[in-house]
């Protein structure tokens, strides 16, 4: 490669410090490189052409192993476990990946494969059927071999990389350390700081004349591959992604067909006669009848119904033939789509806000005269439930399990309290004694899944069975941010997280049981478990603001 | 005592009424039998990985016409929906509700109606006969409706020439086949990440679908066994379990009654369908009720594998309920003729004992079925 000596040049300073199981990049150009590790290729093309690789984004390249954080210059080190073809993992668990994402093969992820497995398993194509009518990834695109990203080298690569603008970048990067640290609290305090962190994506975004929606759809899914990655647990961060990607598909095929609807009206008089042939006699109904169908999910209607090749060209050449006709136009769509998706974006974070008053005024339907309601631990939304009702003047009781280790309970009887509703407080291991005394059992939840599981605090599946064992109904709100369109597969392990075991037992007391023994072990362990999976027979309703 | 259900009634005032009234030549040859479940007894007898080969690539268009095609091609003999279908079942690899689609274009491809109107007239009453041939095959009826649905809905849509929509038409039709190979390729593709490393799948009846599901699963290097029941009296869990064997995977046979002493073992049941009822239930091979009610009294998940095409617009209530599909069982020693034999070939597993459905839609649980029937149909 030309440009081959110019790497040694660069990289070569750092090779001492490297470990010595990493191998030099210098290697890597000699190394016949399997197909999985086009992202070599392309960043190797990068180099070429000069693009800096900002550190932060290679930090994100990189799986464990690496020890780039430390190295300020962009140079580009393979993780240790690179070296084994990694062919043999790339089918199945990718796949889950790709679909999760609904992009041709994303290089990046290639690399960090050993740590994301376990991510990967508990994602999965199914997507619930929710009445926003939300995108399902098209299952037929995504399990291509990683061809689509092998770019030429002569090209600047439309990788993911160069597709985040810089300024961006760090916004993205701080947001991403957040996550990861898990400063954040909260579900919905999550998924409106990423519906912000998208829109300034979108908003910064700069975009080429022609194929507007694609630039825009690869920046945010880039961005959005980090965010997941950086917390896999906080399932609110996905969704919010994917509906940010549905807007800027559903903006852009909206626009698209009314520039359909005028393009066919002009086509009699176009003389370009390449696009007529192929449309053998369909109407512009028929083109956008077929192209809008592309966004729906597949459904018995779809079945029998293949787009013809001609009619997705118009959407995405739209830009070409317009070009031939009204150049003017061109900057101005381009500026309309933005402002579309950006208009779209703000309703979102609108509805992520107002979700609590939605929801709450549900409540009166709900509760009735001298009922006695049971709830465990604090969540913001059935606080406001309560409230609500008590507003409408409905006299009724609550009964606060505590919830522990963080014993929130408390908090939320406080403000019960405050708000003039008579509480009782108990303890968890009291739920089973009381739970025939109650009328409904009312919880959130961290998410809810797409078969209808909930991932809620620890404690309430135990209040689920109890609720199962005697007969009162269990009933979940949830803001529409919570729903998850995947699967989960192996949820107690996958979705959940150990916290800090301080909060069961003082550093003090048990530091001699903690000791090693023998064998070279402690013998005592804690495990304090953040969340736990509801099954979905376990749950009678959901209340949601949709 | 023993006649309790109306139905029962109702079943042995059909057979007193023996003479069956469908007197065109077109009818059903042998009434005892069901005709579907003969072909799938045609195909099992000579299905082999190599035969399945081998016929998937007979089902390409090109080939086929290269082939001796079907017939009624010529303009002497008059046209025959049925001569059609039976040509295209016969094919091994096919699936019912594809082989009648492709009779239905059939039909269009021969018909000299000259607007949409007539064209749908003439399908229509294709399509009745079709159904009628066969009354048992659900997938058959609900591969016609299907067919007849979007030929409506095509109709709807301004096209500027009928010729331009009849060729449209034609070409769906025949490239269902292929849609229904991709529907195979994407239900296979969905199951991937429910079979988990070391787990044991049991599995009924002869489905392509669940046998591609394991294929996929096997080439993707997971490690499971397999249960396979034998599935009398078909012997179809003897030719899925050579079948699955060939795959590389480690395979048990256990005989129909031995399901309830090795659920313990299972961690997931795999089923095809023959049909999907509007209740999100299924209709499949005798058995499968029983291997559900087993599964889920002991907590275990019942999967089943179907195309969206076998979605049917029923609602049986009970196990009789059913349009009667009978397949003869050979027991080996002579039975005095006083003693009734129970010939039924299939039964119907209510939703509540089912998990989840694997269908090219996605993955859905049995109440979405209902969903989607919605959409296509209101």
């Amino acid at each position: 490669m030309a440009g081959s000596d110019a790497k040694q040049g660069e990289t070569r300073p750092p090779a001492s410090t490297r470990s010595p199981k990493v191998k030099k990049p210098s290697d890597k150009c000699r190394v016949d490189i399997p197909s999985s590790s086009s992202i070599w290729r392309e960043v190797v093309a990068a180099k070429s052409t000069n693009l800096k690789l900002a550190n932060a984004s290679t930090i994100h390249l990189m799986g464990k192993g690496t020890n780039l954080v430390s190295d300020p210059k962009p140079a580009i080190l393979i993780p240790k476990e690179f070296g084994k073809p990694n062919a043999r993992k790339a089918p199945s668990s990718w796949a889950a990946l790709l679909r999760e994402i609904n992009a041709p093969v994303d290089s990046e992820k290639k690399i960090c494969i050993n740590e994301k497995i376990k991510h990967i398993q508990c994602i999965s194509p199914n997507e619930k059927r929710s009445r926003n009518g939300r995108r399902k990834p098209s299952l037929t695109s995504s399990c291509d071999p990683p061809t689509h990203t092998i770019t030429p080298l002569l090209s600047p690569p439309s990788i993911n990389l160069s597709s985040i603008m810089p300024d961006v970048q760090a916004l993205v990067t701080d947001f991403v350390l957040k996550l990861r640290r898990r400063k954040i609290e909260g579900s919905q305090a999550t998924a409106k700081q990423t519906a912000e962190l998208l829109r300034q994506v979108v908003s910064q975004q700069r975009m080429p004349y022609t194929n507007q929606a694609a630039a825009l759809i690869d920046a945010v899914k880039a961005v959005g591959e980090q965010l997941i990655a950086a917390n896999p647990i906080e399932l609110a961060v996905g969704n919010i992604v994917r509906r940010v990607l549905h807007i800027i598909r559903e903006e852009n095929l909206s626009s698209t067909t009314a520039a359909i609807e005028g393009l066919g009206l002009t086509a009699g008089s176009d003389d370009d006669e390449g696009e007529k042939e192929d449309h053998p006699g369909l109407s512009a109904a028929a083109v956008a009848a077929a192209a809008r169908s592309t966004l729906r999910a597949p459904s018995l209607q779809t079945l029998l119904e293949d787009i013809p090749e001609s009619a997705v060209r118009p959407p995405s050449s739209s830009g070409d033939s317009e070009g031939k006709s009204k150049s003017a136009d061109k900057s101005s769509r381009s500026k309309k789509l933005k402002h579309d998706v950006i208009e779209a974006i703000n309703e979102l974070i609108q509805d992520i806000d107002t979700c609590h008053e939605l929801i709450s005024e549900q409540a009166v339907e709900h509760i009735h005269q001298n009922e006695v309601i049971l709830t465990l631990g604090r969540s913001r939304t059935v606080k406001e439930f309560l409230c609500a009702a008590k507003e409408k003047k409905r006299s009724f009781r609550v009964f606060v399990a505590e919830g522990g280790p963080r014993y929130q309970g408390h908090v939320l009887a406080k403000e019960l309290v405050e708000q003039g509703l008579q509480t009782t407080v108990i303890t968890d291991s009291a739920v089973f004694a009381m739970i025939s005394r109650v009328n409904m059992v009312i919880v959130g939840a961290h998410a809810i899944m797409a078969n209808g599981g909930v991932i809620a605090p620890v404690g309430i599946n135990m209040v689920a069975l109890a609720a199962q064992r005697h007969a009162v109904p269990f009933v979940v709100v949830a803001g529409s941010h919570k729903l998850c369109p995947l699967y989960p597969h192996n949820p107690e392990v996958l979705l959940n997280e150990l916290k800090c075991p301080s909060d069961l037992l003082d550093f003090g007391e048990f530091s001699d049981c903690m000791d090693f023994d023998s064998l070279g072990g402690s013998l005592l362990h804690v495990a304090n478990p953040t969340f736990d999976y509801v099954q979905s027979k376990l749950v009678s309703l959901f209340i949601t603001d949709t | 005592m023993w006649a309790r259900s109306a139905s029962f009634i109702l079943d042995k005032r059909l057979s007193a009424s023996s003479s069956s009234p469908d007197s065109s030549m077109d009818a059903n040859p042998n009434p005892g039998i069901s005709a579907y479940y003969q072909t799938r007894a045609e195909h099992h007898a000579i299905v082999t990985s190599d035969w399945l080969a081998q016929a998937q690539a007979a089902v390409d268009p090109d080939s086929a016409l290269q082939q001796d095609g079907p017939p009624a091609c010529s303009a002497s003999k008059p046209f025959s929906v049925i001569d059609e279908f039976n040509y295209w079942r016969k094919k091994p690899d096919l699936a019912e509700a594809v082989a009648a689609i492709m009779a239905l274009a059939a039909v269009i491809r021969s018909s000299e109606a000259t607007t949409m109107m007539e064209l749908e007239i003439e399908l229509k009453k294709a399509s009745d006969t079709l159904k009628s041939w066969d009354t048992s095959s659900i997938s058959l009826s609900a591969g016609c409706d299907l067919f007849m649905r979007y030929v409506t809905r095509t109709a709807a849509l301004e096209y500027e020439d009928f010729n331009a929509a009849k060729h449209r038409l034609i070409e769906r039709g025949e490239k269902f086949g292929g849609i229904s190979m991709k529907a195979r390729r994407t239900i296979a593709m969905l199951s991937q990440e429910f079979i988990f490393d070391g787990c044991t799948i049991l599995v009924h009846g002869f489905s392509r679908v669940v046998l591609e599901v394991m294929k996929l699963a096997a080439s993707n290097r997971k490690l499971f066994r397999v249960f396979c029941t034998e599935g009398r009296p078909d012997k179809t869990g003897l030719k899925l379990s050579k079948e699955i064997a060939a795959l590389g995977v480690p395979v048990k046979l256990l005989i129909d009654s031995a399901v309830a002493y090795a659920m313990d073992e299972v961690d997931m049941v795999f089923v095809g369908a023959d049909g999907v009822v509007e209740s999100g239930g299924i209709i499949n091979m005798m058995g499968t009720y029983q291997i559900a009610l087993v599964a889920h009294s002991m907590n275990r998940p019942v999967y089943v594998a179907a195309e969206s095409y076998k979605f049917a617009r029923l609602y049986p209530l009970d196990q009789k309920d059913l349009e009667p599909a009978l397949r003869p069982i050979d027991f080996g020693v002579p039975i005095p003729s006083s003693i009734e034999v129970e010939t039924s070939a299939r039964d119907y597993t209510p939703p509540q004992y089912l998990t989840l459905l694997f269908t090219d839609l996605g993955v859905l649980t049995p109440s979405a079925v209902s969903d989607e029937l919605i959409r296509l149909y209101l």
